[in-house]
C-alpha cells in the first residue's frame, strides 16, 4: 500500500509532539571563541566514538516532568470531553441522512474516558537525540568524533543508536531489553567517554549482530567499506573542556522498555560490573551483584 | 497443537528466514505464552511494559496511537515488506534472548499458525490465535529438526 505524500506530511503533523526534541548541540568552535559559558540550570552530555555516531536519551520523568503532563493531560481530556457531544451529534446527523442517500458514514465516535484518553508517551516527550551531524569536534585522521549536548538535568536512559530523519521516520535500533543510565547534574558537563560504543561492544553479542566482529584484537565494526576498531573504554574531555566542571559518568543498568518507535530491537550487550542478563532479565550488576535484582528502566 | 511433520524440500531451506517457529526445553505453556506475547509486542511496537511509575494506570493506554503513526510513515516509505523483515528480525532477537531455539517448517505448514504484519494490523482475535498456537509449539515436544542461527 502507498500512502500518498499529503498523508504523511499529515501525519508527521499529528505526530509533531512526539518527534525528539531539538536538543542543543555545543561546537568547540563556541568554546575557543569564547562564546560558551556553563548553564547552571542545565546540564551537559559529552560522549565521544571512533566515527560518527547517533544515538537517542530518555528522561526519567521527574515530578516536574509529571505534573506537566498531567497538566497538558487535563486540557486535552476537557477539550476532548467538550467536543464529544459535537461529534456525536454530527455523526447522528450523517446516519439519519445517509438512510436516504446511502452513503457511507464513519464510525460512531466514541466518548473519551480516562482510560482510553492519552496524549501519547509520557516516556517520548523528553528525549534527546544527538549525531551523527553537529559533532562537537572531529578528528578523521585518527579516527575521533565527540559531541556535547545541553540538556535539562535529570536521570537519562541510553534508548539506543536511533535518529529522526524527515524523509524516513525514525531510523536504527532500540535497546529496548536493556541498557544503561545515567545522572546528568546541573552545571557540569558529563563525560561518558566512549562508553556508548567501547564500552557496550567488549562482550560478544547474542545474536550476533550483522557489521560487529570480535576478534582476540578487538572489536570491529564494519561501516560502508571502512572497518574500524571500536577500541577500549576511556573517559576523556578534550583540553577544550578541560576547565569546565565535569564529572565521570555513573552509569546503571536501565531495564527493559516499549519499542515506542516500532524500529529494530536489541540490548545493550552485557557490561561487567554495570549491567548483566539471565536470558532476557535485564540485571543491575552495580545494584546489588550478590542479588542480581532485577533492573527497572 | 498445529502440524510441524513436514519433508524437507530444498527450496524449504531457503526461506528459513521467514518460516520459522521456537521451542524451549523445561517450559510451560504459559510461560512461553507470555513470551511470545512480550516479544510480539516489542516486535511490533505495542506498548507492553506498564512502566516502573505506571504512567499508562494514570494516563490511558492512547499511547499506542504515537506507535501507529510512526509505523504508518515508515510503511509509506520502506513498504509492508522491509516492515515484515524487521518484524521477523525483531522477534527472533527477543526469543534468543530469552534463549528459545528456532526451527525452519514449511511456508504451508508456517502459515497455519502465523501472521504476517506490515501495513496495517490483524483482527486482535486473529492474532491472539496464532500466539496461542505458537505458545503451543514451543512447549510442546522437542522438535526433532536442526536448530538454526538463532
Amino acid at each position: 500500500m502507498k500512502i500518498p505524500a499529503l498523508l504523511i506530511a499529515g501525519l508527521l503533523l499529528l505526530g509533531a509532539q512526539a518527534w525528539p526534541a531539538r536538543a542543543q548541540s555545543i561546537e568547540e568552535k563556541q568554546i575557543t571563541a569564547g562564546k560558551f559559558s556553563v548553564d547552571p540550570a542545565s546540564g551537559y552530555i559529552f560522549s565521544h566514538g571512533p566515527f560518527r555516531q547517533m544515538g537517542m536519551f530518555l528522561k526519567v520523568p521527574d515530578q516536574d516532568d509529571l505534573d506537566a503532563y498531567k497538566k497538558d493531560w487535563d486540557a486535552a481530556f476537557a477539550k476532548a470531553k467538550a467536543k464529544y457531544p459535537k461529534q456525536l451529534a454530527s455523526w447522528e446527523a450523517e446516519k439519519k441522512a445517509s438512510a436516504t442517500t446511502g452513503a457511507k458514514i464513519g464510525d460512531k465516535p466514541v466518548e473519551p474516558t480516562p482510560e482510553s484518553f492519552s496524549i501519547g508517551d509520557i516516556e517520548t516527550r523528553y528525549t534527546i537525540s544527538f549525531g551523527p551531524q553537529y559533532v562537537f569536534s572531529k578528528d578523521t585522521a585518527n579516527n575521533y568524533y565527540s559531541y556535547m549536548t545541553k540538556v535539562k538535568p535529570g536521570t537519562y536512559i541510553y534508548y539506543g543508536p536511533i535518529m529522526f530523519d524527515v524523509n524516513a521516520g525514525y531510523l536504527g535500533t532500540c535497546y529496548c531489553m536493556g541498557t544503561v543510565k545515567f545522572e546528568v547534574k546541573p552545571g557540569i558537563i558529563t563525560d561518558l567517554g566512549n562508553f556508548l560504543m567501547a564500552g557496550s561492544f567488549q562482550t560478544p553479542v547474542n545474536p550476533p549482530t550483522p557489521g560487529v566482529s570480535f576478534t582476540p584484537q578487538g572489536t570491529f565494526l564494519t561501516i560502508g567499506k571502512q572497518k574500524v576498531e571500536v577500541g577500549k573504554f576511556e573517559w576523556g574531555l578534550p583540553a577544550s573542556l578541560k576547565s569546565f566542571p565535569s564529572a565521570q559518568a555513573d552509569f546503571h543498568a536501565a531495564g527493559k522498555m516499549n519499542n515506542y518507535y516500532g524500529i529494530s530491537i536489541a540490548r545493550m550487550p552485557a557490561i561487567p560490573g554495570i549491567l548483566g542478563y539471565q536470558r532476557d532479565k535485564v540485571i543491575d550488576l552495580k545494584a546489588a551483584p550478590a542479588t542480581g535484582a532485577v533492573a527497572q528502566p | 497443537m498445529p502440524e510441524l511433520a513436514f519433508v524437507e524440500a530444498p527450496a524449504d531451506v531457503q526461506t528459513y528466514d521467514k518460516y520459522f517457529f521456537f521451542h524451549r526445553d523445561n517450559t510451560s505453556f504459559d510461560e512461553a505464552y507470555a513470551d511470545i506475547k512480550e516479544c510480539d509486542a516489542l516486535a511490533s511496537g505495542i506498548r507492553y511494559y506498564a512502566g516502573q511509575n505506571n504512567y499508562y494506570g494514570q494516563y490511558g493506554l492512547g499511547g499506542a496511537i504515537g506507535g501507529a503513526i510512526g509505523n504508518a510513515i515508515a510503511d509509506a516509505i520502506f513498504g509492508s515488506a522491509e516492515r515484515r523483515k524487521i518484524h521477523r528480525a525483531n522477534v527472533r532477537n527477543c526469543m534468543s534472548y530469552k534463549e528459545y531455539q528456532r526451527y525452519g517448517i514449511s511456508e504451508q505448514l508456517w502459515k497455519a499458525f502465523n501472521f504476517q504484519e506490515g501495513n496495517g494490523r490483524k483482527k486482535d482475535e486473529e492474532r491472539e490465535a496464532d500466539l496461542l498456537q505458537q505458545a503451543k509449539v514451543a512447549a510442546g515436544p522437542k522438535p526433532q529438526y536442526k536448530v538454526l542461527e538463532p
